[in-house]
């Protein structure tokens, strides 16, 4: 009885990977970017945490795929077929973004794949080159993909090393010489403070002290200490809440009183009761709401959500990489991954005709244009690594016990380290 | 399109948990070690498998070394971290244990974030070598991976089975029902259970790690949270703690009937809905099952009584072979 039970298994998986390794055709037809060009509705994929960590964005960005995939249908969809959207929770986990992008590649057929987030990226991104499938990131800030992307990685967002080099061009503008960082040692709150360090200390007669802390501490006392040592002009506190504000009362008590850089992480109710909350400032992506483009998607994401978008849950990102996806397809003449990833940044970036939306952009490409499809977050220009060239970043303060906009600026790129 | 190849991922997955759980079984379930550092040992493993591969000139450097090479190495090392960790653990007993393995697997995984010229830091480690991948489509991979899986399922089942058989796996049951009468008769608790800590170790560095490694595709220290731990723990209670194959049963369960939903088509709108249902169902099937099944699908007694069955055959039908026998 055991024995035969035994025989079953293996009998089991030699049948599934015969019936895998007898797929016809090489890599480039079986493997290219989901499924085949054979007609029928085009799928394209949504990759996010519906549930755990990340939960409270996907709504809002669930929401605005539906407006991208609605407009690109309404204009008649691409290549003359209908496009569907497969949504897939990867549960803001690694294991879960594996489990759905399987779900989304080989069940639904996804084409294209949108929406991950950072941890999903870096784990998936050797797969995803292999199966040469175009995905954009609307929301992942991971520098991972700052010298890593513009084959088949993309994002609509700002890099947290542009969440770095704007803690640097802000405190470089405003003429400081002396900085003083602390930094919580996780993920996310040292890339961004490893890039400011490099820029601030790069500017010629600028000084740095960087100290590090660990999340959960009682007291930090000792490292706001340590901070303040160098007798700094300015301050950059790179946390989440739980140890920041216990770091910014502490500054406080000690009677600093210097402007105060906060990671977006800080931008947050809690934050603006300290009692320095007047020297705090902070940068985050915004949405270029003087476009045409954000015109148009803001009033419809108002009628089917009843709020306004939101930069900082990244709905009009999520609309746009959609809207690209389409544009690139349409532009490639096929569904085929590595065509339609190579359109990208062609039709996201200048030189080319100006467009608003996918009727518009539809209506030039079949006009023979080239185009440059203008975002409702922002411009989509992007350079050779599929990444912004010049994100859109607020400038925020404390005004009235409110975190609030006060500015709208554009990063120095002559502060990159490329540069 | 096909679910075949989703369903290889998902059954990939539930077996790398599966192996997890036989051996959390061997440490908690007969050994009565609670352990929550079961994340930080994988982590170990795995990161010691994916730099033992790593080319020189990667991103994060390595070795170089083939896979085999590379797990035999990884099991070394998970297997001397965590006789280094279980030395001065396992004097502690009950919650202050659990606490402590707790902390450990937490520390492993900020020395992983911190370590970035060594680890890759948040960035993790990509370019994985996985095996014999470059004689598949990439499309075929996850059935070779599903059979890599199920290999090395085997092999971590015949080791359970065989300590579960053995008069080791005997003292280690007996020294967590009744420590002062199994220190009494003369058996060196301290060093069985750091042995059974560092079999663990072994284990999962050699077979394990690799294993969710090939899964991954790539490492970030997101991968190894209490996440992964509890996963473990669940399909374990769910299968039976101290059953022979309970833990293996219950994470294929727990997979398989977590990722099923996916296969539930609605329209976007409803997704969030429906990928709520997912934590929904896990914990409808942990009630029913603490409530009609509370030693989970097998039990410990029902494990162990099949081999007392003969024994008492003889006993009650015979008296005089079972003299024998025992002469």
């Amino acid at each position: 009885m055991t024995r035969r039970r035994g025989s079953v298994i293996p009998l089991l998986l030699s049948s599934l990977v015969v019936a895998a390794c007898a797929e016809p055709g090489g890599p480039s037809a079986a493997d290219s970017g989901g499924a085949s060009d054979d007609g029928g509705d085009i799928v394209f994929g949504q990759l996010l945490g519906i549930t755990g960590d990340y939960a409270s964005f996907s709504p809002p960005a669930i929401e605005a795929a539906q407006i991208a995939v609605d407009e690109i249908n309404e204009a008649g969809g691409v290549l003359g077929r209908e496009v569907t959207l497969a949504t897939e929770d990867n549960r803001s986990t690694v294991d879960g973004a594996i489990a759905g992008y399987q779900k989304l590649v080989s069940v639904d057929g996804a084409q294209v794949l949108g929406s991950l987030e950072s941890d999903g990226i870096v784990a998936l991104y050797d797969t995803i080159t292999e199966q040469q499938l175009p995905t954009i990131c609307s929301s992942c800030g991971t520098t991972f993909l700052d010298d890593k992307g513009g084959e088949y990685f993309f994002r609509v967002t700002a890099s947290d090393s542009d969440a770095g080099l704007i803690a640097a061009q802000l405190a470089r503008d405003a003429g400081y010489k002396n900085m003083s960082m602390i930094v919580q040692n996780t993920e996310g709150a040292s890339g961004p403070a490893e890039v400011a360090e490099a820029a601030f200390s790069g500017i010629e007669g600028n000084e740095v002290n960087t100290v590090t802390i660990e999340p959960g501490r009682s007291s930090y006392a000792a490292e706001v200490d340590q901070a303040l040592s160098t007798n700094p002009d300015v301050i950059y506190v790179g946390a989440g809440i739980e140890a920041g504000l216990p770091i910014l009362r502490e500054i406080h008590r000690r009677g600093y009183d210097v402007p105060i850089i906060v990671s977006p992480d800080l931008i947050l109710p809690e934050t603006t009761t300290v009692p320095n909350a007047d020297n705090l400032v902070a940068a985050l992506g915004a949405f270029d709401v003087d476009s045409p483009t954000y015109e148009s998607y803001a009033e419809r994401f108002q009628e089917r959500t009843g709020e306004e978008p939101s930069p900082g849950l990244y709905d009009a990102n999520n609309y746009d990489q959609y809207i690209l996806f389409a544009l690139a397809m349409q532009a490639a003449g096929t569904t085929d991954g590595s065509e339609v990833a190579s359109k990208i940044i062609d039709v996201a970036s200048a030189p080319g005709t100006k467009v608003y939306s996918y009727a518009e952009g539809l209506e030039a490409l079949e006009n023979g244009e080239e185009i440059n499809f203008e975002g409702a977050s922002s411009s989509l220009d992007m350079n050779e690594n599929g990444n912004l060239v010049s994100p859109q970043l607020s400038i925020l303060r404390i005004v009235n016990g409110e975190w609030a906009p006060t500015e709208s600026v554009a990063i120095d790129s002559s502060l990159r380290p490329s540069a | 399109m096909s679910t075949l190849p989703f369903w290889a991922t998902v059954l990939t997955f539930g077996l790398v948990i599966g192996m997890a759980a036989l051996l959390l079984n061997i440490e908690a379930g007969w050994g009565g070690m609670w352990d929550l550092g079961i994340a930080g040992q994988v982590a170990v493993g795995a990161y010691s498998y994916a730099l033992l591969t790593s080319p020189p000139d990667a991103v994060v450097p390595g070795l170089g070394l083939p896979f085999w090479a590379a797990m035999v190495g990884a099991g070394l090392i998970t297997m001397i971290v965590s006789a280094l960790i279980g030395w001065p653990t396992l004097r502690l007993r009950g919650e202050y244990f659990l606490i402590t393995t707790f902390a450990f697997a937490e520390i492993i995984r900020q020395l992983i974030v911190i370590q970035r010229g060594l680890t890759g830091g948040t960035f993790g480690v990509t370019g994985i070598d996985k095996p014999f991948a470059e004689y598949f489509l990439p499309s075929a991979y996850p059935f070779i991976l599903l059979g890599l899986a199920a290999a090395a399922t085997v092999l971590v089942l015949l080791v359970s089975q065989r300590v579960s058989n053995s008069t080791y796996g005997l003292t280690l049951r007996a020294a967590r029902d009744n420590e002062p009468l199994a220190r009494s008769m003369g058996t060196a608790v301290d060093r069985v259970r750091i042995a059974t800590y560092a079999l663990v170790g072994l284990m999962t560095g050699l077979l394990v790690a690799p294993v969710y490694v090939w899964f991954l595709g790539a490492l970030v220290p997101a991968s190894f949270t209490t996440h992964l731990t509890f996963l473990v723990w669940t399909g374990l209670v769910i299968g039976g703690l101290g059953s022979r194959l309970g833990g293996l049963i219950g994470a294929v369960v727990l997979t398989v009937a977590s990722e099923a939903v996916r296969l539930i088509s609605v329209d976007p709108e409803h997704a969030s809905r429906l990928a709520a249902f997912q934590p929904f169902l896990v914990g409808v099937l942990l009630i029913v099952l603490l409530r009609w099944r509370p030693e989970g699908l097998l039990s410990e007694r029902g494990a162990f009584r099949k081999r007392a069955k003969p024994l008492d055959r003889i006993r009650r039908d015979d008296p005089q072979t079972l003299e024998a026998v025992s002469a």
